[in-house]
């Protein structure tokens, strides 16, 4: 793994894009402080880095892009394909080197809050320190779906436009779970939806018509008997579900200066279903060609 | 040694490689020859992993690259049809991440270095940006990348593409003296290039195999008839009657005439009948000298249509 870590990472400096990278995150960011907090003589840091999320949502695709579909466009992929590397060494020297230059630009951009320090005197060490982590944290699940994005297309540009949009839904979600009626029907209606994606899944891997009957069934079955039961439990159900999945909603508990093991298990495992994807992507791509 | 055993790999409904087995012995130099399109890239492919065969199997020391991926990695050193070179890269940095991932020890690594750089001549380049580097040197590159870790086993898909003259007959020469420790795979559609290399021939057609041989007793087999080449000092006319009462001459062929006075003629004759004995005394009785008689075997150029028309078992 620290073989393709090392290549990654010096590959990032070796073309512009991890240059470009910290150069534009700090640029934009330095913009937001001047712009919305300097001269207006706001001193609210960890507020102020909460538009930093927007920022990696713009900066992260660039990181990104090249990772997997460049490699698969020239066709370097070979070598690493073919040398005594497993792919989960590949996917995981990919990413952490992604990482590392996030890291490197967060490193960077704290040099601003120790300055800022000396002249603030409502700055808690500790409460930027959190909100850092948290969008270290948001920052490597962003980087795990673009790594993910790249894996699946040859054509860096889409793979930058796509993980974009992605990232952009998710930060949509946030907004949807305020303004989705929170009926009861709404709710056995998501239930509803999520109960054919399992079915349509298990029949996609398993190929299997009678499990994937079976499952239809029981699930059926268990909405309606619920739903008779006590209809009240799908009251909101969808609003609640869509904060649970919002990412922003965690970030911002960072941003108070609280860490709860929800959130930070949350984002982890962000990045981990992701990153698992990837690898799952890289071996399935040698079955189908 | 490597065994494949009824190799097949679908795309679609496209059958790239269609049951195919062969078995390659240690320290052979296997030719693998083939039309645009007919499953040698794929083939090798699937026996360096990078992808995977729908179905059948590729063993290599007897152990199916499935089973163990990394182990039977280490053995293979693959040049594919592109070379995989990163162009941002300088010649050695490039080497030196090869090394790397092929996991060849730190105390090593810079004797592998100047060992492959030297076996392909690309030392002076060493620090130049790949992406500056010509087509032939880029394919150097690719091979020494391959002969990093000195693996057993050598995979070439195309080596000499791209190479001008010099270099291709360098490159040829090379492969020979690693044959000698290694074995090969080589594909190719230069046919000039597999029977200066090969000892053995695999042609492969539209994913499947129909031939596998060394190159002479291909040339034998497919020889449905003798032919001969010769040269009477007669004009066209008489040289052709004189011929076709021989017996046994089944076809003549007028091919012109190099020197005045005389004429070129192709001569066929049935399967297993030598008759260069009766065409000298033939000649010689019609009274016109008999300048020049030579058989005709048939080239690996003519081989390899006659297969690929032919399109079975051979």
């Amino acid at each position: 793994m620290l073989a393709v870590f090392e290549k990654e990472f010096k590959g990032y400096f070796r073309s512009a894009v991890g240059s470009v990278f910290i150069g534009l995150f700090l640029l934009v960011s330095a913009g937001i402080f001047v712009f919305g907090y300097l001269l207006n003589g706001v001193v609210a840091y960890t507020a102020y880095l909460s538009y930093l999320n927007l920022v990696l949502m713009i900066t992260v695709p660039i990181l990104t892009m090249k990772t997997f579909s460049e490699e698969r466009r020239t066709k370097t992929d070979q070598l690493l394909l073919t040398s005594p590397v497993k792919a989960s060494e590949i996917v995981l020297g990919k990413y952490f080197a992604a990482v590392a230059v996030l890291f490197i630009t967060l490193l960077l951009h704290s040099l601003d809050a120790i300055v800022i320090s000396f002249f603030s005197i409502n700055m808690y060490f500790l409460d930027v320190l959190v909100a850092y982590v948290g969008l270290f944290l948001v920052g490597c699940a962003y980087i795990a779906i673009g790594v993910f994005v790249s894996s699946t297309t040859d054509n860096q540009v889409i793979s930058a436009i796509i993980t974009f949009a992605v990232l952009l839904v998710i930060y949509i979600i946030q907004w949807l779970s305020t303004s989705v009626t929170s009926s009861v029907t709404t709710g056995i209606v998501t239930c509803a939806v999520i109960a054919l994606g399992i079915v349509v899944l298990i029949y996609c891997t398993t190929r299997n018509k009678v499990a994937s009957v079976c499952t239809a069934i029981v699930c059926a079955l268990a909405i309606a008997i619920t739903a008779l039961i006590n209809s009240d439990i799908y009251a909101g159900l969808l609003n609640s579900m869509l904060t649970w999945l919002s990412l922003i909603e965690r970030f911002t508990e960072y941003l108070k200066g609280s860490v709860s093991i929800s959130s930070l298990i949350y984002l982890l495992s962000l990045s981990f279903v992701f990153v698992y994807m990837t690898v799952y992507q890289v071996e399935k791509r040698r079955w189908v060609g | 040694m490597i065994e494949v055993r009824n190799l097949t790999k679908i795309y679609g409904h496209h059958h790239a490689v269609d049951n195919i087995s062969f078995k390659v012995e240690d320290g052979e130099v296997l030719g693998f020859l083939g039309p645009n399109g007919a499953g040698k890239t794929t083939t090798m492919n699937i026996l360096t992993g990078y992808i995977s065969a729908t179905s059948g199997q590729a063993l290599i020391d007897g152990v199916d690259i499935l089973d163990d991926p990394e182990g039977v990695k280490k053995k293979i050193g693959y040049l594919p049809e592109f070379p995989p070179v990163y162009s941002e890269m300088t010649v050695s940095e490039y080497l030196d991440t090869v090394c790397k991932l092929k996991k060849i020890k730190e105390s090593e690594r810079k004797k592998t270095m100047e060992a492959v750089m030297e076996v392909t001549r690309i030392a002076d380049m060493r620090g130049r940006l790949i992406a500056n580097l010509s087509k032939g040197y880029k394919q150097r590159v690719g091979l020494a990348q391959a002969l990093v870790g000195d693996p057993k086993i050598l995979i070439l898909d195309e080596p000499t593409v791209g190479l001008d003259p010099k270099q291709i007959i360098e490159i040829r020469s090379l492969i020979k003296g690693l044959g000698k420790k290694h074995t090969i795979i080589l594909s190719s559609h230069v046919l000039a290039e597999v029977s200066a290399v090969c000892e053995r021939i695999i042609i492969i057609n539209k994913g499947k195999l129909v031939a596998d041989d060394t190159p002479d007793n291909l040339s034998r087999q497919l020889q449905g008839a003798n032919r001969l080449q010769i040269r009477i000092a007669a004009p066209e006319k008489q040289a052709i009657k004189i011929i076709r009462d021989i017996p046994g001459i089944v076809n003549v062929q007028f091919q012109g005439s190099r020197e005045a006075g005389t004429s070129d003629l192709v001569v066929e004759t049935g399967a297993d009948l030598d008759v260069r004995k009766t065409v000298f005394n033939g000649v010689a009785r019609s009274g016109y000298p008999l300048l020049m008689m030579r058989p005709l075997d048939m080239s690996l150029e003519e081989i390899f249509l006659k297969v690929t028309h032919l399109d079975k078992e051979v």
